[in-house]
């Protein structure tokens, strides 16, 4: 085991598919070297791989969404880097009509076997145009698949399966995830897509979390231990396709069920858990469910109305508490 | 319409009563509000006023029988009326254990609990359940609606339908369940029938205390006098014997000189007669000294918990008085609060209301330390068994003339004994003799308890 920050663990599945794939190509605003991507994610992998397989692009995320598309169907798998989660409004058309939906309209005769990397989420006041959390947008588009993991050894892991699936993947990684450290083996592995992970077990009450939002519902739950509340913590990790087994064994279990999102509450992903898990485990809520999620409002430029409007640990923990 | 009227509930702790007396007969018509009967609960004997007007239709139950609280005891309607299935229902109440216990439960007092009480319903009748809470009342087969829930709360939650389920599969006192579950006994293996109810006395063989069989069957003789072992009698015996179950009752002893004390009530005698009406006795001053005492060293005056030993803030003291064929213990809250002259007009008030109307439970509860003086008596000193939940228990004895030794000198001083009974689990010796150490000082200084 080497312990390694969240970007290396994305450049090394990138290197490791590379190596093994000569069609994985790599390009986006600023990705080759010597500048390596806005987040420093890509650095070293146009000295690799040279600047035919890792590209910079124009400013243009129509282009860069629209030319994965065209690799994609000439027979490439391209790794597309959107910068920020924000501006793919300028691309949505290129994902979500062509991409998503290409397999489909061809009657499986031309397939999109695209992932478009991108990041999300506040913390640094990155302010309202370059902090938001879209992933409920994006999951309401049948055709793709939305992975979002939270930590070195999952975003390795999954950027490995997300770039051999044959059909176009949203791989949502966070703004403050990437310099965090965490364990990841030396030899080869991957994850499946569509498995969650109990990254903490518990008795009292389900959270279920995902991305900047896991480490926060862990802190949280450490706290309500205290108070003889024992939680059960779940990173989704992928959230289309759901974990939905993992989900409801774990309600079955505690009874309660509280979901922490960093997006918006209005219509964001926590709704859709919430419903399908009254759905399947009806008789099984000794409690309302519970979301804790950002105010329904742009984020804030300013540091202390970012942290009003964006969720915390102590959001969760007096969350989870008021269930009881 | 008839109606049933229930064992009513006559204060907090109570969980069932026994039917003293019935002041009116069957066929007999009882206005609203006119005592129907006299129940005896474990702290005394109160008149029942019955909740409504009607015709005694039928009594179901007779004098010294014990009923659960809510549960049927009569029936009251008007003359004539038929009550053919609501006999039917009392009896099946009386005699099936599935529905007697269900009825009994709602309403029960849960040991340290939330008050609870039978499911509230909103004017449509709706129960308010979570999905959780339903589904595991259906698998138990048990009616939602019949589980009481917390009032502050705004459904029954699963918990709620699991503790009620709990309670009603085995009936047991609140002390047996503290028992039981301090000393990990299943209730179920006490031994009893299925429907009886356990007591703590139930538990002594799992707990490992060596009980005295009380039914030892001896040929009575005809000039033998039988007193029935019934209401307070059987309380009295059962609770103390529970109580030297339960602590580690240790006792230490204390001589107080009571010459200030003797001039103080001199002085101020005459004044609390004008003002109070009362004549003020050594017992009330003692009580004061022992509220002042424990004001200055509350350690003494606290409740042991498995979890936790609760030192309380208030200082509610017990005085126990005997009353004919039995003792009862009222409680004179906020002891350190009242003047010298309040609080024996708090104790006269309350030595008459045992000797008249008999006292109501809640002025017998929230005590947190018990004076028990047997001085009138002539006794040189004794020693009490402490009044659970209480962690100790003071004993007084007579005022006497004795010879002491003053600097070196032996003088003659009217001189008390004083007992403190404590439970070692609670607290040391040390902290019981430096409790009996600061009443000395404080009653052979009495006037420090006007600062």
């Amino acid at each position: 085991m080497k312990k390694i920050t969240y970007r290396d663990a994305i450049r090394e599945a990138m290197q490791e598919e590379m190596r093994a794939d000569e069609k994985v190509i790599v390009f986006g605003e600023d990705v080759a070297d010597p500048f390596g991507g806005s987040f420093k994610v890509t650095k070293g992998l146009s000295t690799e791989f040279g600047t035919d397989r890792v590209r910079n692009t124009p400013i243009s995320e129509a282009v860069i969404a629209g030319a994965a598309v065209g690799a994609a169907i000439a027979g490439y798998r391209p790794v597309p880097e959107i910068m920020y989660m924000d501006f793919t409004g300028c691309c949505f058309d290129a994902i979500v009509n062509q991409a998503a939906k290409i397999r489909y309209m061809s009657g499986g005769q031309v397939q999109a076997p695209i992932t478009f990397r991108t990041q999300q989420g506040a913390g640094r006041s990155s302010a309202a145009q370059h902090a938001q959390s879209w992933e409920a947008i994006y999951a309401h588009i049948p055709g793709l698949k939305i992975v979002i993991p939270s930590t070195p050894y999952d975003v390795k892991g999954l950027l490995k399966t997300s770039i051999r699936d044959n059909d176009p993947v949203m791989f949502i990684e966070h703004k403050m995830l990437y310099g965090i450290k965490g364990e990841v083996p030396e030899e080869e592995y991957t994850i499946p897509l569509g498995q969650a992970k109990i990254v903490k077990e518990g008795t009292d009450v389900t959270i279920l979390a995902y991305s900047r939002m896991v480490q926060m519902a862990l802190d949280a739950a450490k706290r309500l231990e205290a108070d003889g509340i024992s939680a059960e913590v779940i990173d989704l990790r992928t959230i289309v396709p759901l974990d939905k087994e993992t989900i409801i064994k774990s309600l079955k279990k505690t009874e309660r069920l509280a979901i922490a999102q960093e997006a918006v509450e209005r219509c964001g992903f926590a709704a859709e858990l919430a419903t399908f898990a009254m759905e399947e485990a009806f008789d099984y809520l000794d409690a309302p469910i519970k979301r804790i999620a950002a105010k329904n409002t742009p984020v804030a430029f300013a540091p202390a109305l970012e942290d009003f409007i964006i969720p915390n640990t102590d959001d969760i923990y007096n969350g989870v508490k008021s269930m009881f | 319409m008839a109606n049933y009227i229930n064992m009513p509930r006559l204060g907090l702790t109570m969980t069932e009563g026994v039917i003293s007396k019935w002041v009116k007969g069957e066929g007999e018509y009882v206005e609203k509000g006119e005592t129907l009967a006299e129940i005896e609960s474990d702290k005394s004997v109160v008149p029942f006023d019955s909740p409504e007007s009607g015709t005694i239709l039928k009594l179901l139950a007779a004098e010294m029988d014990t009923r659960d609280i809510y549960e049927p005891i009569a029936i009251i309607g008007e003359k004539g009326e038929n009550i053919d299935d609501l006999e039917v229902g009392a009896a099946s109440a009386g005699t099936e254990p599935g529905a007697q216990e269900e009825k009994e439960s709602v309403g029960q007092v849960r040991p340290g609990g939330a008050e609870k009480a039978p499911a509230t319903r909103s004017a449509s009748g709706r129960i308010f359940a979570s999905p959780s809470a339903r589904r595991v009342a259906k698998e138990n087969g048990i009616n939602i609606g019949d589980v009481p829930m917390a009032q502050e709360k705004p459904r029954i939650t699963k918990q709620d339908v699991l503790d009620y389920l709990q309670e009603s599969r085995v009936k047991a006192t609140p002390l047996a369940k503290k028992i039981a579950a301090e000393n990990n006994i299943d209730l179920k293996s006490a031994g009893k029938a299925a429907g009886e109810r356990i007591y703590s006395t139930d538990l002594q063989a799992a707990t490992q205390v060596t009980a005295q069989t009380v039914d030892s069957v001896q040929a009575v003789d005809d000039e033998d006098t039988l007193i029935p072992v019934k209401g307070m009698r059987k309380v009295i015996a059962t609770r103390m014997k529970e109580s030297l179950d339960i602590a580690a009752h240790l006792t230490t002893v204390i001589d107080v000189d009571m010459t200030k004390i003797i001039e103080l009530r001199k002085s101020v005698m005459d004044k609390i007669l004008d003002r109070y009406g009362v004549k003020i006795s050594y017992n009330d001053i003692i009580l004061k000294c022992v509220a002042a005492a424990i004001a200055e060293y509350p350690r003494v005056n606290c409740e042991f918990t498995a979890k936790e030993i609760i030192v309380k803030k208030k200082i509610n003291l017990g005085m126990a008085v005997a009353n004919g064929e039995g003792l009862v213990v009222p409680v004179i809250k906020g002891a350190d609060k009242l003047s010298l002259g309040q609080l024996a007009s708090e104790s006269k008030r309350l030595t008459n209301k045992v000797k008249d109307t008999g006292l109501a439970p809640d002025d017998m509860s929230g005590g947190t330390f018990t004076v028990s003086n047997m001085g009138m008596y002539g006794i040189t000193s004794f020693t009490s068994i402490i009044n659970q939940p209480e962690s100790a228990i003071l004993s007084v004895g007579g005022l006497q003339k004795r010879p002491v030794v003053i600097d070196d000198e032996l003088v003659i001083r009217p001189m008390m004994t004083l007992t403190v009974s404590y439970d070692h689990r609670a607290m040391d010796g040390s902290m019981s003799a430096i409790f009996l150490k600061t009443l000395k000082e404080i009653m052979e200084d009495p006037y420090r308890i006007m600062i």
